[in-house]
Parts: C-alpha cells; sequence; structure tokens
C-alpha cells in the first residue's frame, strides 16, 4: 500500500512559450485510486501525455516502479505495465469490439510477422485464450453481447466502458484513465467508478485517474492531486480537497 | 455505323486482357496491404513496379535463369520500399502520398536520365524466359498466363495469411489509431516499415512479370497514371478486401483492354479507347457516392478467436 508505483519529479512540458506542465512532483501509491483533478486547460492530460511517452518532457523525470520511463515511447511504457485511456475514446472504428480488444493482448507471437507463416499452431492457441479472456472482460463490463459488433456503432458510455475493457486487456499493473465517467449518464458513471474501486480491490491495480465528476471521484479516491495552470496546487485526502480554501476558489466554485 | 473492320484471332486479345488483369491483380492486393488494411497512402506504387521490372530485365540481359531474375526484383523492390519508406513513414497520410509520389517520379526520371542503366528513353529488350522453338503464340500465351496466376495465387495467399492473424489485426488498428495502437504496446513504425517492404516485394513481382510479358520496357511504361489505375482498382474492388481488389483489377483492365478490343473490331463514332477513360471515371463517382465501401465491403479477421467467440454466444444464451 505504501509503495510509490509512480513518481513524476520537476516534470515540465511546454509548448512554445506556454508552460503546459511546470514542475510538477508528485507520486502515486500503489494500490490506490488517485485523482486529478483541475480547470479545463490546467495541463493534466498533457501530464498524461508526459508521463506515457506521447510527449517528450522538456525537464524532469518519471520514474515508475523505480525504473526510469521518461524518454521512453509509448509502445515501451506499455510493456512496463502501464495502461491508459483517452478522453475521448480512441477505439479502432471499423473493428469488431473483440477485436478492439484483442489487440490488446499482451506478448502475442502471432503479432510479429514471420510467425504469421511459421509456428501457427503455437499462436493460434495463444489467441483461443486471450479471445476468452477477452470475452470474460466484456462480459464484467457487459459488453460481451455486442462483441461482433464495429466499435463506431457503440453508445459514448460503451466506447468508455470498452476503452477500459482494453487498457485491462493488457494486464496493467497501473491504469492512467483519462475521464472514464466523461459523457455517460450518471448512473453509468457511478458504476465506472464502482467497477474501478472493484478492480483496485480484487486484482490489486492502481489507477490514476482525471475527472470532472468530482462528487463521484471524491467518493472513491485514496488521494487527490489538483492541478492549476500547469501546477499542482494542492494535494490531500478527498476530505482535505473539498475544504481547500485555494481549490475552492479556483476550480470548485462557492458551494 | 457499328460494322466489324479487322479481324484477328479473338483468343489472343482475351488472354492479353487475361495477362494483364493478373498482373495488375498482384499490383493491387499488394496496395490494398499498404492502404486498404495499413492505410499507408503509396502514391508511388509504380516504383516499386519499376524496379521489379528493370531489375528483373537487366538480370536476364545477363543471361540469369528467370527465377534468379524473379528473386533479385522482388529483393532489390522489397529493400528500395523498405529504405523509401524509413524516411516517409514517420509523416502523415497525406505527406506520404506526396513523397512517395515524388519518389516513383524521381526513381524514373534517373532511369530515363541515366542511359548507363538501362539504356533510358531508348528502353530495354527482354529475352524470353520460356525457349521452346517452334512454340505457338496461343501455346506462348497460356504458359506466360500459368506463370502469372500462379504468382497471384501466391500472393494472394499470403496476404490472406498476413490480415488474418493477429499480425493483420494490429496493421489495421493501426490505420484506424495510430496513437492508440502505439499505446497498446505496438511499435508502430516498425509494422508499417514491413507492410511497405513487403508490399514493394509484391509490387516487384508484378514488375518482373510484367517485364517477361511485354519483352520491351522503357521509363514511359511508369508514369504516375499507373499508380492511380491501382488506386482506381482498390477503390473500386474494396479496400481491406483481397478479392474485391482482384474484382476491382479486372474491372478496370476489361475496360482498358476491352476498349482497345472494340476499337480493333468495330467503328464507333467515337473513339472507344478515348471513351474508357470517362467510363472509368465516372464510375468512380458513381461508386463513391453510392457504395463508397466498394464492390465488397471489408473481410473480417478469421482467426481461431473467431471460433472461441461463436461458442461463447452458445454458452451465454443457454443460461
Amino acid at each position: 500500500m505504501e509503495e510509490k508505483i509512480l513518481k513524476t519529479i520537476n516534470l515540465t512540458k511546454a509548448f512554445g512559450g506556454l508552460k503546459a506542465v511546470n514542475n510538477v512532483t508528485l507520486h502515486v501509491k500503489e494500490n490506490t485510486i488517485t485523482g486529478l483533478i483541475g480547470p479545463n486547460g490546467s495541463g493534466k492530460t498533457t501530464l498524461f501525455n508526459t508521463i506515457f511517452g506521447v510527449y517528450k518532457p522538456d525537464q524532469g523525470e518519471v520514474y515508475f516502479k523505480n525504473e526510469r520511463i521518461d524518454g521512453l515511447n509509448p509502445h515501451q511504457v506499455y510493456a512496463k505495465g502501464l495502461a491508459r485511456t483517452f478522453q475521448t475514446p480512441r477505439l479502432f472504428q471499423k473493428l469488431t469490439v473483440l477485436d478492439n480488444m484483442m489487440i490488446a493482448a499482451r506478448n502475442h507471437l502471432g503479432d510479429k510477422l514471420f510467425n504469421v507463416f511459421i509456428k501457427r499452431h503455437g499462436w493460434s492457441e495463444q489467441e483461443e485464450k486471450f479471445a476468452e479472456k477477452a470475452l470474460e472482460i466484456l462480459e464484467i463490463i457487459e459488453l460481451d453481447r455486442l462483441k461482433d459488433v464495429p466499435a463506431s456503432e457503440l453508445s459514448g458510455g460503451q466506447m468508455k466502458l470498452l476503452e477500459l475493457g482494453r487498457a485491462l486487456m493488457t494486464d496493467p499493473k497501473m491504469l492512467l484513465l483519462d475521464e472514464p465517467a466523461a459523457g455517460v449518464n450518471p448512473t453509468l458513471a457511478r458504476r465506472i467508478f464502482e467497477k474501478i474501486t472493484q478492480l483496485r480491490d480484487e486484482l490489486s491495480l492502481t489507477f490514476f485517474t482525471i475527472e470532472h465528476r468530482i462528487e463521484i471521484l471524491l467518493e472513491h479516491a485514496d488521494w487527490v492531486y489538483v492541478m492549476h495552470n500547469g501546477t499542482i496546487i494542492a494535494e490531500g485526502l478527498p476530505d482535505e480537497i473539498v475544504n481547500n480554501k485555494m481549490v475552492v476558489d479556483v476550480y470548485l466554485g462557492e458551494v | 455505323m457499328v460494322r466489324l473492320v479487322k479481324l484477328g484471332d479473338p483468343l489472343i486479345y482475351i488472354l492479353d486482357m487475361a495477362a494483364f488483369i493478373g498482373i495488375f491483380a498482384i499490383l493491387a492486393i499488394s496496395l490494398n496491404l499498404e492502404y486498404g488494411f495499413t492505410g499507408l497512402a503509396n502514391f508511388g506504387k509504380v516504383a516499386f513496379f519499376m524496379v521489379g521490372a528493370y531489375a528483373s530485365s537487366i538480370m536476364a540481359n545477363l543471361g540469369y535463369p528467370y527465377l534468379l531474375c524473379l528473386i533479385v526484383a522482388i529483393i532489390i523492390a522489397g529493400i528500395v520500399g523498405l529504405l523509401a519508406s524509413l524516411p516517409a513513414l514517420k509523416l502523415k497520410a497525406d505527406y506520404l502520398a506526396i513523397v512517395t509520389l515524388a519518389f516513383g517520379e524521381i526513381l524514373r526520371y534517373i532511369i530515363k536520365n541515366e542511359e548507363w542503366i538501362a539504356k533510358g528513353v531508348q528502353g530495354i529488350t527482354v529475352p524470353s524466359a520460356i525457349t521452346i522453338a517452334g512454340i505457338s503464340i496461343r501455346t506462348m500465351m497460356l504458359l506466360q498466363l500459368t506463370i502469372i496466376y500462379a504468382a497471384l495465387a501466391i500472393c494472394y495467399l499470403i496476404t490472406q495469411l498476413l490480415v488474418n492473424s493477429p499480425y493483420g489485426r494490429v496493421v489495421r488498428a493501426i490505420r484506424e489509431d495510430e496513437l492508440a495502437t502505439q499505446v497498446l504496446g505496438k511499435d508502430v513504425f516498425k509494422y508499417k516499415a514491413q507492410i511497405f517492404a513487403v508490399g514493394s516485394a509484391m509490387a516487384g513481382i508484378s514488375g518482373s512479370l510484367f517485364a517477361q510479358y511485354v519483352r520491351l520496357i522503357n521509363p514511359y511504361m511508369f508514369e504516375p497514371i499507373v499508380t492511380f489505375t491501382i488506386w482506381m482498382m482498390v477503390i473500386l474492388g474494396g479496400p481491406a478486401n483481397n478479392l474485391g481488389v482482384i474484382l476491382g483489377a479486372a474491372f478496370v483492365q476489361a475496360l482498358e483492354r476491352g476498349a482497345r478490343i472494340v476499337k480493333d473490331y468495330l467503328l464507333l463514332p467515337v473513339d472507344p479507347h478515348n471513351l474508357r477513360i470517362i467510363l472509368i471515371g465516372l464510375l468512380i463517382i458513381i461508386i463513391l457516392m453510392y457504395r463508397p465501401q466498394g464492390l465488397m465491403k471489408e473481410s473480417k479477421i478469421k482467426t481461431s478467436a473467431l471460433e472461441v467467440s461463436s461458442k461463447w454466444r452458445k454458452k451465454s444464451s443457454k443460461q
């Protein structure tokens, strides 16, 4: 519980003159749901992108399980055991729900060009195991009925769920979720967070979650960071955050 | 106004059409692999076709057996494809299109102007791989067709294996969303370079067969219009469907060659060979308006996962 699974030290990413992420030092403890909140444009998604190697940081370091990961490409960050979702789901629209899940399989022999022609038996068996696993996850997120449907035909909420399912399919140690409950109805939003809590407890996963639905996030989070203009302005237990004068001023507003 | 003007052996025309369909079907499949499945807008397709044709012909003129010429054509076209892809694949789709288009033209101008390579505009003749004394034209063409269609069958098989595999699933994912594929652990650049190399090698096969078939090649045969013709085949037939693009190749070549047959046999008030350009253009517009997915829609990814999935349905419906 006390192990710091993810650390950033003085992380900075600028676009031109704008420091979207400015000197951010934070850590996420293992087996927690850590929230990241802040007004629009405060740099939350840029922070995620910088952690995941989509952007190279201008300065600072990122450690995952005490291993330095800044400067790596996204696929190398994935290899360390991190997974992520996007603010607007980035699904493979023309592929079926099941194929969307299958892409995420870790260490699939059939992913390699030459194995397509040799070792067919080997990866074919693997493929069956991955398919079963994918279907089990789809059952958990209640999308198994839609397994043969192209992802483009899903509703917004279902897309969010599928992206979460796809991230789970990668057997991650930790997930970065960018607004998992955005654009879904309140009931579903609550259920998504209940699911996240369940996954934290049952699979000992760690979540670092951006969310604008503060009331739902604060119910489930173990720790919360608040970002404003690229810097972390506060951190604490959910209760402390709600009562923090500065946070209320810049973000939550008067209640 | 319609009357017969000239008589020839009609079978030769049909065989000739079949040969071109086969040669272009290989090109269409290779572009389909790049564009239809992986989303790589290769507008320099003709360059790799040309590399295959020239590599094979230069080898043949040096007296090497045809099989060796073909293998060298495949390897050189594949390598040129890989080298061309390394800088180009870092670019976004539209830039990739322009860079590959320019690459094809540059390569063609080199062949055209550097006469020491292959006699420039004069072109080079290609010694036939089939050397049987006293062979009739029909038999000769049938033999050539056998080779062309055997090559087509092999290319089709290889591509089908590729796209109906986890590998094929990854390349389709790249087409849909590169970043999402990357964060799911796939080295996108490596996949794109591999596909480009395989696609170019296949174009090399086609080029070698083409040179063998026409027996004289010159730089004017490899203008960008060839690339566009291949694109038409893919768009008409249905991107990401290999049977579809073969159908597309047959369709476009039937119009191309058919127009020549009509021109030779019938006297019409219009020139059918020029009319075909209008017809093909019209067809593309109609297809894009009413059936943008092409004649055949994208094929499913057929792997053992499908069987597991279909059993799953039965299991859950029982409960």
